[in-house]
């Protein structure tokens, strides 16, 4: 599964910083293309995965602010 | 306003204009819902954003409504703060940076260049405990006299 954050809108450093917070739970791979970073998630914990993916991009978010 | 809503996602998506609502504003008003709804952000910051917001529990379709109305009056909140942020920016560093300078000037000499020790006491504060309330002791101990 692989999601998109529009490179206009979110941070590297926020996408990097979330995968690194969230490493604990599954593996990532962060790619680009020409608008989009694109995270692939690897080995999502099963009984998370109706969340996951929402909560992390709820949690890149949230470092936008920061 | 156009907004479409994904019943079975449980979420609703709409359009906002960069040009009436910033991007900053856009993100203080997202920061407020993240415990509500996930929260979506797509688009072009120069022309429009694309806020997609997924409810955390099983929404109904007024419910999801509610959610966008909810998110616009948030934004509008935000995007005050924002304004004003913007137009105190000048007084606001001004105060700050008087508070660090004036802050970093206590150890530093006096302002007139000369080379204060801190025993001088150009104002006079400096009296002893004594000399201050030589009367009112002077006093009390006549007072004490007396009364024995």
């Amino acid at each position: 599964m692989k999601l998109q954050f529009n490179k206009k809108i979110y941070l590297k450093s926020a996408v990097q910083k979330a995968m690194k917070d969230y490493s604990h739970l599954a593996n990532f791979d962060l790619s680009q293309s020409k608008d989009y970073f694109l995270v692939e998630i690897i080995n999502m914990p099963p009984e998370l995965k109706d969340v996951f993916e929402d909560e992390f991009s709820n949690y890149a978010l949230s470092l936008m602010k920061k | 306003m156009k907004f479409q809503i994904n019943s079975p996602k449980n979420q609703i998506t709409f359009f906002l204009d960069s040009k009436l609502y910033p991007i900053e504003a856009i993100y203080g008003a997202a920061y407020v819902f993240i415990d509500r709804a996930y929260i979506f952000l797509d688009g072009d910051p120069q022309k429009e954003i694309i806020i997609c917001l997924k409810g955390k529990k099983k929404m109904n379709f007024k419910e999801l409504e509610g959610l966008q109305g909810e998110f616009y009056n948030e934004l509008l909140n935000y995007l005050l703060r924002v304004k004003i942020a913007k137009r105190n920016k000048k007084v606001r560093d001004f105060i700050v940076g008087t508070a660090l300078v004036s802050g970093s000037n206590i150890f530093d000499s006096s302002p007139d260049g000369s080379d204060n020790d801190y025993l001088d006491d150009p104002l006079g504060i400096a009296v002893p405990w004594e000399d201050k309330y030589k009367e009112n002791t002077a006093k009390k101990k006549k007072q004490d006299e007396t009364s024995v």
